[in-house]
């Protein structure tokens, strides 16, 4: 076969050029590092690649909730702990006072220390984290878990009413807290004083010790807590809301809300309590608000009073959360010893909830650690599955690399040789 | 005696012309489309003596140039194939290298949103965290357009090269055309016996140059000339006249460019009929990846902000207002173009649906555009562009009748459709305050074209960030509480129980940005089957496929056009060595001639000193 002269050198210059993108294509590999440079070079493994990306930037998400996580719970650990040391000396206290040998004032100088113990208590149930968040708070973070009833002088819960979860894996989320309403309001109590879910707040344990350590023995109010929070208010200018009262069995209070509108429940508590006020009931009936609930308190010095609630018309029941005919019976007045034994038992159940609450939360430490060890392991894993699907085989590409370089060299060789060949240097 | 000095002559001035030819071919070595040359060669008529015939010398007959039409009509088709597969590969690199940029892609900001999304919901009070969140947002948003941008540049790019392609075809037609006249002439001189060469060397080289442009068929014509036809028969060059191709604008899509003829009755639309070479490239790499990886990335966009602000609106902000929509689309939310042939003049607007009214919009929503006509009484069709699948729609007023009517997915539609619903948009037409529609109105609907160009933040107030869901939460039963009207549980549109919500701010609440953060892994988009992630992956990918194969075609073409190319050179290409044994040959005889003639003087010699 004849071939034209042109066409022999452009057939050598092409197949150098072929050998030099070649050249160029493994250099580009050697000096990245990666096979998959665009998709083209392997579209499959490019859209794994994608997924394989989202999945370990996920899971680093996961492992710094975690992180997260686990600073939060360590602040509340170390907070529930301190609570458990004022709850031992409270119990200590107890102990003391119930000594019959002891005077009024020995007692009273108990009290103080009581007292003292009751703030510490509220210090550390208002705990904030690094960011301002107080922690017992809920998801109402920005307001303190415990404030300081003016009226009753009791500690009540303020925060929110859900605790928010963290997502610390694909399918596992973790609360970052506790309640403080149920690891310091609702202790499980079967004195007289509970409320009518058998449950007693630790911060009114703490004050019927002091308040009888002061001689103060009060009966124990009947109340009745609506189970709607109600930070934000209520709305009834447009609707007809009219409940009733009932204190004692015969005491009727009817309340009639019909065209106003509360901002919040400060402002409902404070309207009712006009109401009764203006109608002559409050000697017997109080409304108060209770973790941003209203609550309904029959109230009585020595005898044992009741309270029952009954709705008229209107949404206002459903609205607070009561149910119609709902009602509550207290206990009368005790003295010191009885006070104090319910006080005894019910701080060893306080005892208990602080308990199951770092119980609770060591379990949560424990699970974040399992889910960081089994992320760790799944971000190896993908990492490893990512690095084979894109990562370079450097003996391969280096062998292969010098296999081209000695096609290229041999390829020019073979060109300066095959060109110095013509007829015409024998003319 | 005198016949031996015109013998020795005929020799010589053959070799002269052979010396003459050779020389040629090895000057036009590296000349493109240069055909070898040949002197052909007979005896001379012998004159008849009585002893027989004797011969008269030798005459130069032609001169040939090698040549076959075979081998130059797979030349020519290999050009087209290659130039076609060749354009194509280079764009479909450009998209696949913005589609693989792991600085520009979408994937690693993607990822990023969605931790910073995590963020939010692990600290949901936090203003700084929020702050990244929004950032994040405005990045993703700021990368869709940006590589939006890029397709359009490189649509815009692409449109500027199909009219440049267009302008050198008529230029090359023109050429051809010319050459036609001068060969036409050049023959007659000849009544027909001799061929202009290097005349038609240079028709082929031409001939070449616009194969590699588009497909043709060339005709040769008895004259010598070449006819070029492309398509089904629309001619390019006829003799001496040729056609002018110009580039037209389609009135319902203003970024795709048409080719057409210009004819005495006007301009013909011949997009269809071209294949093959670079201008055939271009237009397959518009329609096979430009526009499906352009309008999918829409659907990715359009996917995303259509499920994020539905979400984000549930929500509630750190004032404890609801909240707004996340993402916002710069102008029409959904694009509409009507035809300016329309009779009517009712407006046609749309929207994209809202995913808490259609938990299926996303999944619903195509990467096409649509055609909206009107075919009378209360019937609309749709037309998805991208298969010219038909959707029958009704229409209907609103209660009282207002003359806006909405657009809704008929109970009788085509046989083997696979549609079922609207394509997660919502279509109105507005006939009121005497606007009229006519029948064959049309429309052009474009909700994902440019969606990816559009996009933007909604909020730029970090508060505004919907974190929480607000809902109550009973606390003996830790449920939801449902909201209840007249003892009566509230229900929303799709059925689903209506919570009671906390009208406030809940700074703590992170159930929302849980939530938003789900999303990522949300099967929303393609019909249910796929996250906002596997769908971008199934672009990359899917321009991936499409560049890989368009390379490997490539290089197969190139090895058919080297073959042809070959074959070409094998017949037609000068060989030096070659022709330096010709040249040798036709020296020695030259030299033979030469002595011959010194021959018969020394015979004349001879006889007139006899003769002395």
């Amino acid at each position: 076969m004849r071939i034209s002269t042109a066409w022999a050198q452009q057939l050598s210059i092409t197949a150098m050029a072929n050998q030099q993108s070649k050249l160029a294509n493994l250099q580009q590999q050697l000096s990245t590092g990666v096979k998959v440079s665009v998709p083209a070079d392997d579209p499959g493994a490019a859209a794994r690649i994608l997924d394989l990306d989202k999945t370990i930037t996920k899971t680093n998400q996961y492992q710094s909730n975690i992180a997260t996580t686990r600073g939060r719970l360590n602040i509340e650990e170390s907070a529930l702990a301190t609570s458990g040391g004022i709850l031992d000396r409270a119990r200590d206290l107890t102990i003391q006072a119930m000594n019959d040998t002891l005077n009024s004032n020995d007692r009273l100088g108990i009290k103080t220390e009581v007292d003292q113990l009751i703030q510490q208590l509220a210090g550390v149930a208002n705990t904030q984290n690094a960011n301002g968040e107080f922690i017992f708070s809920g998801d109402l973070s920005n307001v303190p878990a415990f404030t300081k009833n003016a009226t009753t002088g009791n500690y009540v819960y303020q925060g929110g009413p859900e605790q928010r979860a963290l997502q610390i894996g694909p399918t596992r989320q973790v609360a970052d807290g506790d309640l403080g309403v149920n690891v310091f309001e609702n202790v499980k109590s079967s004195s007289p004083a509970a409320d009518e879910n058998g449950n007693r707040s630790i911060f009114n344990i703490l004050k019927a010790l002091s308040d009888g350590l002061s001689s103060t023995f009060n009966a124990t109010p009947a109340e009745i807590t609506g189970d709607r929070f109600l930070r934000y208010g209520l709305d009834y200018t447009a609707a007809t809301t009219k409940f009733d009262l009932v204190a004692n069995g015969p005491v009727t209070a009817p309340i009639d809300l019909t065209g106003k509108t509360f901002a919040g429940v400060d402002s409902l508590v404070t309207e009712i309590n006009t109401q009764l006020g203006a109608g002559g009931f409050s000697g017997a009936i109080q409304a108060r608000s209770n973790g941003n609930r209203v609550e309904f308190v029959s109230v009585a010095t020595g005898a044992a009073s009741s309270i029952q609630i009954n709705n008229t018309s209107g949404t206002f029941l459903t609205d607070a959360g009561f149910t119609n005919g709902q009602n509550k019976t207290g206990t009368a007045a005790q003295a010191l010893q009885g006070q104090l034994t319910d006080v005894l038992s019910d701080l060893d159940a306080a005892k208990n909830s602080i308990l199951e609450a770092r119980t609770s939360v060591g379990g949560r430490l424990n699970a974040l650690s399992d889910q960081e060890t089994q992320n760790e392991k799944f971000i190896l894993d993908t990492r490893t599955t990512l690095s084979q699907t894109q990562d370079l085989d450097y003996a391969d590409a280096y062998s292969k690399f010098q296999m081209q370089t000695t096609a290229l060299q041999a390829a020019q060789q073979a060109f300066s040789k095959v060109k110095g060949l013509s007829l015409f240097n024998y003319l | 005696m005198s016949g031996l000095l015109a013998t020795s002559l005929s020799g010589l001035l053959a070799a002269q012309r052979s010396l003459e030819t050779t020389q040629h071919n090895i000057s036009n070595i590296n000349t493109v489309g240069y055909s070898r040359q040949r002197v052909e060669q007979g005896t001379k008529p012998a004159q008849f003596t009585g002893n027989g015939y004797v011969g008269q010398g030798v005459n130069v007959t032609n001169i040939t140039r090698s040549y076959d039409q075979f081998i130059n009509k797979q030349l020519s088709s290999s050009l087209s194939a290659f130039g076609d597969a060749d354009r194509y590969h280079q764009l479909a690199t450009s998209v696949d290298n913005i589609m693989a940029d792991s600085s520009t892609g979408m994937a690693p900001v993607l990822n990023r949103f969605f931790n910073a999304l995590s963020s939010v919901s692990s600290d949901p009070s936090s203003i700084p965290s929020r702050q990244v969140l929004l950032s994040e947002a405005d990045a993703l948003a700021q990368n869709f357009n940006t590589i939006g941008g890029k397709f359009e540049e490189i649509r815009n790019l692409n449109n500027s090269d199909i009219g440049a392609k267009v302008n050198e075809i008529n230029t090359l037609a023109a050429a051809i055309a010319d050459l036609n006249v001068k060969i036409i002439a050049n023959v007659g001189k000849t009544q027909g016996l001799k061929q202009p060469n290097d005349l038609l060397d240079k028709q082929d080289a031409l001939l070449s140059r616009l194969s590699e442009m588009v497909n043709v068929s060339v005709v040769p014509q008895k004259n010598g000339t070449s006819s070029v036809f492309i398509g089904n028969g629309q001619a390019l060059v006829l003799n001496g006249g040729a056609a002018t191709f110009t580039t037209l604008e389609s009135e319902l899509d203003p970024g795709k460019l048409e080719i057409g003829i210009k004819t005495a009755n006007g301009t013909i639309d011949v997009t269809n009929q071209i294949s093959g070479g670079s201008l055939g490239g271009a237009l397959r790499f518009r329609d096979e990846v430009l526009d499906p990886a352009q309008q999918k990335l829409g659907q990715v966009a359009a996917s995303l902000a259509m499920e994020f602000n539905a979400l984000h609106q549930k929500g509630f902000d750190l004032n404890g207002t609801a909240g707004l929509d996340l993402f916002k689309f710069a102008g029409d939310e959904v694009p509409v173009i009507q035809s300016s042939l329309n009779t009517g003049n009712a407006a046609v607007t749309a929207s994209f649906q809202d995913v808490n009214v259609n938990p299926s919009a996303t999944a619903n929503l195509d990467f096409s555009d649509y055609k909206l006509k009107y075919v009378g009484g209360t019937d609309y069709t749709l037309t998805r562009t991208r298969d010219n699948q038909v959707i029958n729609l009704t229409a209907t007023d609103t209660v009282p009748a207002t003359g806006v009517f909405t657009l809704s997915f008929a109970a009788t539609q085509p046989a083997k459709t696979d549609v079922t619903a609207l394509p997660g948009i919502d279509i109105k037409v507005d006939a009121s305050g005497g606007k009229t529609i006519a029948v064959g109105d049309e429309s052009v609907i474009r909700p994902t074209y440019n969606a990816a160009q559009k996009i933007g933040v909604n909020i730029t107030d970090p508060k505004k960030i919907a974190a929480a869901t607000n809902i109550e939460v009973d606390p003996v039963t830790k449920l939801p509480v449902q909201k209840l009207a007249g003892g009566v549980p509230v229900v929303d549109a799709l059925g689903n129980p209506v919570y009671v919500t906390i009208n406030g701010a809940m700074p703590g609440d992170n159930r929302n940005a849980l939530q938003l953060a789900d999303l990522k892994d949300k099967l929303s988009m393609l019909g249910g089957k796929a996250s906002f992630n596997d769908a971008y992956a199934q672009i990359v990918s899917g321009v991936g496929t499409l560049t890989q194969s368009a390379q490997f075609s490539s290089s197969a073409q190139e090895t058919l056009l080297n073959q042809a190319k070959g074959a070409r050179e094998s017949l037609a290409g000068v060989n030096l060595d070659e022709e330096a044994a010709n040249l040798i040959k036709f020296q020695q005889a030259y030299q033979a001639s030469a002595q011959s003639i010194s021959v018969a003087r020394s015979l004349f010699d001879t006889l007139l000193g006899a003769v002395r």
